[in-house]
Formats: structure tokens, C-alpha cells, sequence
């Protein structure tokens, strides 16, 4: 049989993956956690001396140590494989990156181990991030010198 | 069947919610006339959702809270506000915020019977509110 | 391409051990042993493997009365970096040890070389087989075990076992060895990793046509022709490339994979079991067992395995695949 024929065949036969409902579950599941997020907010803000200007870190650093406990008890997979891009996209998905592949390096010691390979997945992210906010605040340095806008 | 009871009580709850006065006002001094004047201001203006206002010797304090469109022009509506009071009131230390929090303070601030300390925990919020991180 | 032994080496013992989670097989009464432990009470996964294997020869030895001395070749591999897992038994078992790499066709390309070692009177024992544990492929080939990421529909889930089997001089009564097909590099362009399926089909077709022209048979001749990790839309491509080719219906339904059936409907494995010691486990185990009990006469069993690396799927390069067939008798 010709490679042409083959991947026709081969085409027809795989099923497509069902991109609505994917999308719905992405949607559905990402807006539960930014609503998580929220009510954690508005918990540090009622509770604690944190104004809305100042809330986001500690919101931020709670959302990410639970998706630790969620990665480390195996349960974020599980998630992972329910809603895909709705529990990847979200600071709790770049969380469990780094800290799934840091349980992974844990049989080659700390500093080989772990120390190296915990970036393996979140490494491109923290780069291209850091590297596009200097770009972008490069142009806004431009426009605010031209006078187009402000800070 | 359960779940039409669950939408409904849902739907009851909900309606419980946001069932206050746009403008609520705490005020300590004799100029009434000042005081329905910025609250008639304050309950025109189709940007704010809810707001609250203190006013206590020379110390004036609105906290808002914005509609969610709204938010995007938070500083330039917190300037604005604070400009027009400013004119109106120039004896007056005024403070305009729309943050979240400095709008749950005062609410709470607002149940405070003794005067002093209102003012105190008035002059912490004002701090709170310039912090940066 | 294709050997006939004339000396029909048998296959005299097998032994297989699986870990955890493969408990929930529908092959799960003939597995030897089922390990509670993924890494086998061991401090790694990849040393975890290597006591899989250690294991299963241990099994082997005891079931035929034999000790490590009395085998002349042991023969096998994995899918880890460098084989250490077999290595590393190897070195446990203290004999004389052929390392092989063909994916996950090893388990069936092991028992070849056993049985020309056999048939040239160089071996009166061989141990030969696969194996594969599921932490240490994932972590070699796609990504970390608890890392978020979905799966598609045709992803496969590689098992954790190891399938090894005596092979020896021929004894009646026991399934033995009568031809045997090394199959050629195929490669259809196949990019996507989690579509293994897709990407083995065309070497299986590719062997099965091979042998059975070669042995001048037909698909009849056998009672079910069992590929190795095709998983369930692998086994679809492959029976519809053989309907295309003019094979009857009734025909079609003696097609088998080990990897579709491994984990029977549980959709949480989505398309299947894959893996070194899918196919081996399954041959070694279950397979044997239907012949003794009488109920195949005939069996093809092809292995299918493919040859890509993590890094040269990120050089951009297309997925090749190998197929192995081994034609087993009963007399």
C-alpha cells in the first residue's frame, strides 16, 4: 500500500478529537478556578491588610501551593486530563509543571536531580515571558518618550 | 425536580444579595447642606456601583466600588473624584478610592461608635491605600 | 527476511511479572506475579524494571528446575536509555547476555535469535523476552508522570511487566518455534507521538504479508494472528488495510492485539497497553497457556515496535516502525 493511501486510510480511521466539548470543558473548568482565585482574594482582603492593588501575590502564591498539594496527591493529572488547556493555561497548570517534574528528578539527588530538572517543562515559559515583558515595556518606553502615552 | 429547587433557591439567594442604599453616609459635622451635595453627586453618577462616605472633622473619605466595565478607568475616575472634590471642599483633607478593600473597611468602620477611634483606623486606611506591593 | 527452523526449538517455560496497576488486565490470571509496588520496593523506577526482569528469569528457573548456570544465552532489552534495566539483571543472573533494542518488538526478536542459537546447537537453554515499566518510559519519552497534560484518544498507556521464555530444544507437547519473519524499517510519515497505533500498522502489514508469502499460506492457516501494541485504532488501521487488500471478512475477525485487549474496556488506558512488556507479557503469559490447554494450534505472533527517540521527534524527523513475527506451533 502507497504512503498516500495509507495516511487517507490512517485518517479515516482515527477519531477526531471532539474540539467543542474540549473547548466547553477548558472554559467551564478555568473559570472555576479563576472564581477559586477570586474567592481567595477577596478572603485576603477581608481578612488580612491587603488592598486590591497588593492582593495579587499572596492570591498567586495560594493558587500555587494548592496546585502543588493537587500535583503531589496525583489528582491534578486527573484534571489535566478532563480539562486540558483550562487547567494548563492558568498560573496552577505553570505551577504543576515545575513541581511534577521536580518529583520526577527526585531519584538523581537534589542538585542534579531535582535542581536540574525542574524547569524542564515551565523553563520555556519563564524565558519567552521575561524576554516578550522586556519588548513590550520597550515599546511602551517608546510611545510614553514620543508622548503618545502614558505610564 | 431537585434541581429546579436547587435554581430556584439559587436564584432566591442571589436576589438577597446587593440590597443596600447606592450611597450610605457617616458624617460628624453640622453642614448638612455639603454632605447631600456630594452624596446627590455620588448617586448621579452611572460609573459607580456602590459608594461610601465618611465625613469626620476635616477628614473627607469616599470609598466606591465600580461597575466591572468600569474598572479599566479606575485611576483617572479616582482623579477625577478627588479633583471635584477638592474644589468643592478645599478645607477638607479629601481621599478617594475605589479599591475593594478600603470600601470593606469603611463599611465596617461605619459601626465604630467611638469617635477617636474611627479616626485612628481612618488614618491606617489612608496609609493601606497608598502601599505599593 | 523470513527463517523456517527445521529443528522447531519449543518453548519450555515463561514467566511473567507485572506491576500494580496491571491487576486490572483481563490477562491478569496469567501473569506469575503481581507486584504491589510500581517501583518494586526499589528507590527508582529504572532499578525497579531491572527487578522485574530479574524476577521473571528467577520465575523461569524455578518452574523448569534449572539454575542460572544451566542457561547458555539470556536475550532481551527494554525501552530505557542504554537497556540498564536488563543490563543491570543481567548482571543479577550471572549469564552469558545478548542485548537487543527493537522498541517494543524486542519481546519477539529476543525469541528469534534464541531459537537460531538453538537451532545451531549453540543453546540447550536460552532465556529470552521484553520488558517496559510505565514510570521510566514516560519519563524518558513524553513527560512527567503527574504533569497535567491531555492525552488524546489514540495515546496508549505503556504497562509495567516483564515476559521472558525458556526457549530449547524440541519437546512434544509444548508450543515450539517454526518460522520467523525480521521485519524491515517502515516509515509512512507518521509525526505524532500519542499515534503509535497509526504509525506500527504499516510494518505489521508490511511482515505479515512477508511471511505468509514467503510460507506460501494464507491468513486461514492460523488460528489468530496476534500484533503486538497496535492498540485498539492500530488493529482498526491494520484489519482495514487487509480488507483493502481482499481479505475476506470472516477472515479479518482472527486478527488480535495484546495491547487493545490488555486492559479490556477500561477507557481510563484510552486507546490501549503499550510497551516492551505488553507484547511479552501477553506471549510469554497468556498465549502459551492457550496452547497447552489445546485451544490454538497455530498461532503469528508480530510484535510491532517504533523506532524513535524524544530527540529525533524534536529534530523534526517522522516516526519509523519495525515489526517482528514469530510462527507458533503446537505438536
Amino acid at each position: 500500500m502507497k504512503e498516500q493511501q495509507y495516511n487517507t486510510l490512517k485518517d479515516q480511521i482515527t477519531p477526531k478529537s471532539p474540539i467543542a466539548i474540549n473547548c466547553l470543558k477548558a472554559f467551564a473548568v478555568g473559570g472555576v478556578i479563576c472564581c477559586v482565585g477570586q474567592a481567595i482574594s477577596f478572603f485576603y482582603m477581608m481578612f488580612f491588610d491587603f488592598t486590591e492593588k497588593t492582593v495579587g501575590n499572596p492570591t498567586v502564591a495560594t493558587m500555587v501551593f494548592i496546585a502543588m498539594l493537587l500535583t503531589g496527591f496525583g489528582q491534578y493529572r486527573k484534571l489535566g486530563q478532563f480539562a486540558g488547556a483550562g487547567s494548563a493555561v492558568p498560573v496552577t497548570g505553570f505551577g504543576n509543571a515545575v513541581v511534577s517534574s521536580a518529583i520526577e528528578g527526585k531519584t538523581e539527588g537534589l542538585v542534579l536531580g531535582v535542581g536540574s530538572n525542574m524547569f524542564k517543562l515551565a523553563g520555556s515559559v519563564i524565558l519567552f515571558g521575561v524576554v516578550s515583558a522586556f519588548f513590550v515595556t520597550l515599546i511602551k518606553l517608546i510611545l510614553v518618550s514620543v508622548g503618545v502615552a502614558a505610564w | 425536580m431537585w434541581k429546579a429547587i436547587l435554581t430556584l433557591s439559587l436564584l432566591l439567594i442571589l436576589a438577597g444579595c446587593n440590597d443596600r442604599e447606592k450611597v450610605v453616609t457617616y458624617a460628624l459635622t453640622d453642614n448638612e447642606q455639603n454632605q447631600q451635595e456630594i452624596e446627590k453627586l455620588l448617586k448621579e453618577d452611572d460609573a459607580i456601583e456602590q459608594a461610601n462616605l465618611l465625613v469626620i472633622e476635616d477628614e473627607l473619605f469616599v470609598a466606591m466600588q465600580l461597575k466591572p466595565f468600569e474598572k479599566w478607568n479606575r485611576k483617572k475616575i479616582e482623579e477625577d473624584w478627588k479633583k471635584k472634590l477638592e474644589d468643592k471642599f478645599s478645607d477638607s483633607k479629601v481621599n478617594v478610592s475605589a479599591d475593594f478593600k478600603m470600601f470593606w473597611e469603611s463599611t465596617k468602620l461605619m459601626e465604630e461608635k467611638d469617635q477617636k477611634k474611627m479616626l485612628k483606623e481612618l488614618h491606617a486606611l489612608k496609609k493601606l491605600a497608598k502601599e505599593e506591593t | 527476511m523470513v527463517i523456517v527452523f527445521q529443528s522447531k526449538p519449543s518453548i519450555l517455560s515463561s514467566g511473567v511479572v507485572v506491576g500494580p496497576l496491571e491487576k486490572r488486565s483481563v490477562f491478569q490470571t496469567y501473569f506469575d506475579k503481581i507486584s504491589t509496588d510500581e517501583r518494586l520496593q526499589k528507590d527508582s523506577n529504572e532499578k525497579g524494571n531491572a527487578v522485574l526482569i530479574s524476577d521473571a528469569c528467577q520465575i523461569i528457573l524455578n518452574k523448569s528446575n534449572l539454575k542460572n548456570l544451566d542457561i547458555d544465552y539470556l536475550l532481551g532489552g527494554d525501552l530505557v536509555n542504554q537497556m540498564t534495566p536488563t543490563n543491570f539483571a543481567a548482571r543479577e543472573l550471572a549469564v552469558s547476555f545478548i542485548g537487543l533494542f527493537s522498541a517494543c518488538a524486542t519481546s519477539v526478536s529476543s525469541i528469534v535469535i534464541a531459537s537460531l542459537l538453538t537451532e545451531l546447537g549453540a543453546s540447550d537453554f536460552s532465556i529470552a523476552g521484553a520488558s517496559s515499566q510505565h514510570n521510566s518510559v514516560e519519563r524518558q519519552f513524553r513527560y512527567p508522570v503527574d504533569y497535567g497534560g491531555q492525552k488524546p484518544a489514540t495515546a496508549q498507556w505503556t504497562v509495567t511487566a516483564a515476559g521472558f521464555v525458556l526457549v530449547g530444544k524440541h519437546q512434544p507437547k509444548l508450543p515450539y518455534v517454526e518460522a520467523a519473519t525480521i521485519g524491515k524499517v517502515i516509515d509512512y510519515g507518521a509525526t505524532d507521538p500519542f499515534h503509535m497505533g497509526g504509525a506500527m500498522a504499516p510494518a505489521a502489514f508490511d511482515t505479515i504479508q512477508a511471511h505468509l508469502k514467503k510460507r506460501s499460506q494464507t491468513i486461514k492457516d492460523y488460528d489468530v494472528i496476534m500484533t503486538g501494541d497496535l492498540g485498539k485504532i492500530g488493529l482498526k488501521i491494520l484489519i482495514a488495510m487487509f480488507a483493502q487488500s481482499g481479505v475476506k471478512k470472516e477472515d479479518l475477525s482472527r486478527f488480535r492485539d495484546a495491547g487493545a485487549e490488555f486492559y479490556g474496556e477500561d477507557t481510563a488506558f484510552l486507546a490501549g497497553a503499550s510497551g516492551a512488556g505488553c507484547s511479552a507479557a501477553v506471549y510469554s503469559g497468556y498465549m502459551m497457556e492457550q496452547f497447552k490447554s489445546g485451544r490454538y494450534k497455530r498461532v503469528l505472533l508480530v510484535a510491532t515496535g517504533a523506532l524513535l527517540s524524544p530527540l529525533s521527534f524534536q529534530q523534526g524527523e517522522s516516526i519509523p516502525c519495525t515489526a517482528h513475527a514469530i510462527e507458533i506451533g503446537m505438536g
